[in-house]
């Protein structure tokens, strides 16, 4: 409980740092690369932009995305598998078309989605979530479907409970601990999967930072200016720690109250 | 557990979906292969003579159709710039299969060392382990990569910077050649499986057998080593064939950086280039041997733990 | 217990051991070169792209003739002449030239090759028209109704390569489609493509020239300037191309490294939108190049070296082609001018510009954004991988401006951004009739002085800025001879 507090008390805390002083930067060119100093706490980066500014911003997209992609892979990955249960739903042929998403690769997805819409940082985290969406699916299906093997479901069903009821006094509440847990993990995962997909020169649109694109840009500079990447890094980092945090307190319970 | 022609029906099934998928998100991207493979002030005879060439004024069904018979027939015809995709693709196996088995290697090594080293809980070991695995998993792996080039090939001169030896120029030269591309995976994914397989011994020897076992005066280590992570190993044999599917298609970043030429990096040229018969035909071999590679996983999972229900 | 554990560490010790003190033979007579892009293509008739002119063009693959600084010299030609009209040219064709696989060089294989150079290259064929090569004896000819009088020159140094291949390549090869693995005529050949991998070539016994000194060339892909400056310094690569600016400080005090920078070898364009949209009004362009601050611009790109502010077309600051920059009335800042003619031109609108992320060209999108938006223009920066870019960059309701690279070019009228079915079209008919000129010019003189006026005209015009030129940086160890005219060659490089 402990981790899960000082975790969420991090992210927080790196949400009010990216209001506070996230910006896009001023460009100013004679001003490029130029190391810490009063004026400039992070240094500016390689259009002399203040690092400061970026690295905030970053952390608030990076927040975003993550968020984003988080919520969705959880919601949607839930309600997915409860629709398994629907009579007359096309069960087998969502398992395939999760199987088929999770081989589609990440570039191909950002490269379709920003033809589609235009690039954007909203585009992108939705095909970003597509995979984690059909992990979290089906984890939880089968996860669901133990259960709805316990007899204690046949019993409520015998009694005349209706099966959303069911669906929701039963079979949620196990579900959602080890759900939020892979969500949790994929937000991680989002942040890191969009930098290196700025790597490969297809993450959030230029001007906006991300902390994975900002790493990108730094990439080619480290030996002449190692603070364009220790910042992001650090942030990165910091973020990392966040969720790891909030991870590890939702998938540490008490071993012996596991039921297999 | 399915049977072995419904668990193939649904590979096929699976290997098609992702084929029209990617091959439709290419195909409707905007732009073609004509912009990377023509010059840029290219006439637009030129351009067109180009299109008309490589078909791309045929509608979408049939140069699909088209590309699905060619792949099942073996004769994988011809990429965006002209080369055999068939050469092309098989060139490029050799050295994303060094790496997944290297970084295989790696990973377990790693993280299994390091759960077992760390299981005392509440000592600076498990602390810094912990840590360290927290940092992995937070970091890009262009990150790790350029620590590591750094560090092992730049300052102490261990390894070369780049480039990609195959085992024909040497058994030595070729795992140098590959050994700091699999060294940054292998640190990404072992933190996580040094995690999960930690968590899982930890509740085995919990559990009330290990108690039993310890009552009969076995020592700490050995009830640690032997009899808890037996049961885990079900768990141990998921994981990685979940890492070596994630190496197979998803290292283009460290391809890229290492200059090394494997699938990955392929798939992310064909993507940029617009070329949907080379990402169509990767994706159907990544699915593939991924789906293999679960099943195989899966195989060995069972047969490690003889009290999973068939 | 312990036993187990220490023989499995000393094991581990001796297979490091082992692994480290193995390998590292240097390959004596071998080049290691390392490059940041793989050529997509060696069809370099068809191709532009750098990267294959400077692996293929002179190695592998050579031209008729080759520039040697501005005088015109005959390689695969003995020679060249121009009917007193200047409409028909006659090239003659050297003779006892092997391609590498063995077959002679006859004026049938240069006759195929230089027709389909004509129907892929736009800038040739506004010279030549629909006229075509045939063979006459032992040479070719073409007639034409115009004056080739430039068509040397271009045969010479055109971007698009007019490379011979042998005649039967160019056949079986599918229209439209890149050639592969054709033989060519060069002092190297191809000995090996790992696709992805690199590039080797070697020596050619059957020369029909001085064979050259360096036995072996290994060009290998590495796409990151990182690894590839440390790459140079650990030894690992004899030469490197596209050092960052921001490493030269650095690599200039390592000893036994070397730095060189090439020709301008191209200039950074921005291309008005003359179709549609605010940028077709000239008085919007002049403002916006009023406006401007072309160091800022080359500067986000290329940091503080590597680079010559100047606004004129043409690369090469004292070359035939150069235009004295002080007749441009809007080629320096100039912002009560330019804020001025904006408030008559400009209504709101925001100003798309576009740009690919190809070799930190949205670098300098970003930065002409931040210099527009700081006169109170409002832009909307549109930054898409290279094929989405050229698809939007072919639609002109899309876009205003954008940003982009041209690479020199032996005329004037190759510069695509000067001809109306180009992406920003064009229409201003008093230059574009000095330019037409220019195409049958008689001579280089009666070209360069009627640019002169041409160029003046388009300052006025202004139907693009070019904000500077760029030249190459490469770094190397102990090499001697080499030629950095048009890109970079080893033919006469001498490894020390």
């Amino acid at each position: 409980m402990r981790r899960r507090v000082a975790g969420l008390a991090m992210m927080i805390l790196l949400l009010v740092f990216s209001v506070s002083f996230g910006g896009l930067g001023v460009v100013d060119t004679s001003l490029r690369l130029t190391p810490p100093s009063g004026t400039m706490p992070f240094g500016t980066d390689t259009l002399g932009r203040s690092l400061l500014e970026r690295v905030a911003a970053g952390t608030g997209t990076s927040l975003f995305i993550g968020g984003i992609v988080a919520i969705a892979s959880f919601a949607l990955g839930i309600l997915l598998a409860l629709c398994c249960f629907i009579p007359g739903f096309p069960r087998r042929v969502a398992f395939i078309f999760a199987d088929a998403v999770k081989a589609v690769p990440s570039i191909v997805l950002a490269l379709f989605s920003a033809s589609l819409s235009g690039p954007g940082i909203l585009s992108l985290a939705v095909s970003l979530s597509l995979a984690h969406i059909a992990d979290i699916f089906r984890t939880s299906y089968s996860r669901a479907s133990a259960i709805m093997k316990e007899p204690y479901i046949d019993a409520a069903r015998c009694a005349g409970v209706g099966r959303m009821r069911i669906f929701i006094t039963h079979v949620l509440p196990p579900l959602l601990p080890y759900a939020a847990m892979q969500s949790v993990s994929s937000f991680l995962s989002a942040v890191i999967g969009e930098a290196t997909l700025s790597f490969l020169g297809c993450g959030v649109p230029v001007p906006i930072p991300s902390l994975g694109s900002i790493l990108s840009e730094a990439r080619s500079v480290i030996l002449s200016s190692p603070w364009m990447m220790f910042f992001p890094a650090s942030f990165l980092l910091l973020l990392g720690i966040a969720i790891n945090l909030i991870a590890f307190s939702l998938s540490d319970p008490d071993p012996a109250s596991e039921r297999t | 557990m399915d049977s072995i022609w419904k668990r193939l029906l649904r590979l096929l099934l699976t290997m098609l979906i992702v084929s029209l998928a990617v091959f439709s998100f290419i195909s409707f991207s905007s732009g073609d292969s004509s912009s990377s493979v023509l010059s840029e002030d290219a006439s637009e005879e030129a351009v067109e003579a180009y299109r008309k060439a490589m078909g791309l004024d045929e509608p979408f069904a049939v140069r699909y159709l088209s590309f699905l018979s060619s792949f099942f027939s073996g004769n994988w015809g011809v990429a965006s710039d002209g080369q055999d995709i068939s050469f092309l693709v098989l060139s490029r196996i050799p050295a994303t299969l060094s790496i997944t088995i290297l970084a295989l290697l790696m990973s377990l090594a790693i993280a299994l060392s390091l759960a077992f080293l760390s299981l005392r809980r509440h000592t600076i070991g498990r602390a810094l382990t912990t840590a360290w695995a927290a940092v992995m998993m937070s970091s890009p792996v262009f990150l790790i990569a350029i620590a590591l080039v750094l560090l092992l090939s730049f300052q102490l001169d261990l390894f070369p910077v780049a480039g990609y030896v195959p085992l024909s120029g040497g058994f030595v030269r070729s795992i140098r050649s590959v050994f700091l591309p699999s060294l940054s995976l292998a640190l990404l994914h072992s933190s996580l499986i040094m995690l999960m397989m930690r968590a899982a011994v930890e509740s085995n020897l919990s559990a009330s057998y290990s108690m039993v076992a310890r009552a009969f005066g076995k020592g700490f280590s050995r009830i640690a080593a032997i009899d808890a992570s037996k049961p885990a190993l079900p768990l141990l044999a998921i994981l990685s064939g979940q890492s070596a599917a994630a190496f197979i298609g998803g290292s283009a970043a460290v391809e890229t950086l290492f200059a090394i030429p494997g699938i990955g990096s392929l798939l992310v040229t064909a993507a940029l280039r617009r070329d949907a018969a080379l990402a169509g035909t990767l994706v159907m071999l990544i699915a593939l041997s991924v789906s293999c590679i679960s099943m195989a996983a899966e195989a060995v999972s069972a047969l490690l733990d003889p009290r999973r229900e068939r | 217990m312990r036993n187990k554990v220490l023989t499995a560490v000393l094991a581990a010790m001796v297979a490091a051991i082992l692994l480290v003190s193995c390998g590292g033979d240097e390959d004596s007579g071998l080049l290691r070169v390392a490059v940041a892009q793989e050529p997509v293509s060696l069809d370099v008739m068809i191709t532009s792209s750098v990267s294959g002119r400077n692996i293929a063009v002179g190695n592998v693959y050579e031209r008729l003739f080759e520039m040697d600084g501005d005088t015109i010299r005959p390689v695969l030609a003995t020679g060249y002449e121009l009917s007193s009209s200047g409409c028909d040219l006659r090239i003659g064709i050297r003779s006892g030239v092997s391609f590498h696989d063995g077959t002679l060089l006859d004026p049938e294989d240069a006759a195929a090759s230089l027709n389909r150079w004509l129907r892929s290259y736009k800038g040739a064929s506004s010279i030549t028209g629909d006229a075509s090569f045939s063979v006459e004896g032992d040479g070719i000819v073409i007639s034409s109704t115009s004056s080739l009088a430039m068509l040397p020159v271009m045969l010479a140094s055109s971007p698009q390569a007019a490379v011979i291949y042998p005649g039967e390549a160019i056949a079986s090869a599918a229209d439209g489609m890149p050639v592969v693995d054709a033989p060519g005529t060069g002092p190297y050949r191809v000995e090996e493509w790992i696709s992805g991998s690199s590039i080797l070539l070697s020596a050619f016994d059957g020369y029909w020239g001085d064979k050259p000194s360096i036995d072996r060339i290994s060009y290998e892909f590495v796409p990151d300037p990182v690894i590839r400056r440390l790459g140079l310094e650990s030894g690992q690569y004899d030469f490197i191309d596209n050092v960052l600016s921001d490493d030269i400080p650095a690599l200039e005090k390592v000893p036994g490294i070397e730095l060189h920078q090439g020709d301008e070898n191209g200039s950074i364009v921005l291309v008005f939108n003359k179709k549609e949209g605010i940028s077709t009004d000239v008085f919007f362009r002049r403002a916006v190049s009023l406006l401007i601050d072309r160091e800022e611009l080359m500067r986000a790109c290329y940091g503080s070296y590597g680079y010559s502010v100047r606004s004129a077309y043409m690369d090469g600051k004292d070359g035939i082609w150069s235009v004295n920059p002080d007749l441009d009335p809007y080629g320096m800042e100039n912002r009560e001018e330019g804020l001025a003619l904006l408030q008559d031109s400009y209504d709101g609108t925001t100003v798309r510009i576009l740009s690919s992320n190809l070799t930190d060209l949205d670098r300098i999108a970003v930065a002409l954004s931040s210099e527009l938006e700081q006169c109170g223009i409002n832009t909307e920066l549109i930054i898409l991988d290279w094929a989405s870019f050229m698809e939007q960059r072919g639609n002109p309701s899309s876009w205003d401006i954008y940003v982009s690279a041209t690479g020199s070019v032996p005329l004037p009228l190759e510069k695509g951004y000067l001809f109306s079915d180009s992406p920003g079209g064009f229409d201003d008919p008093s230059s574009s009739s000095i330019i037409r000129a220019l195409s049958t010019s008689e001579s280089m003189e009666e070209a360069a002085s009627l640019w002169q006026i041409a160029q003046i005209r388009l300052w006025e015009y202004v139907p693009v800025i070019v904000p500077g030129h760029y030249s190459t940086v490469y770094a190397s160890r102990s090499i001697s001879g080499i030629d950095l005219s048009d890109g970079f060659h080893f033919r006469d490089a001498v490894m020390l």
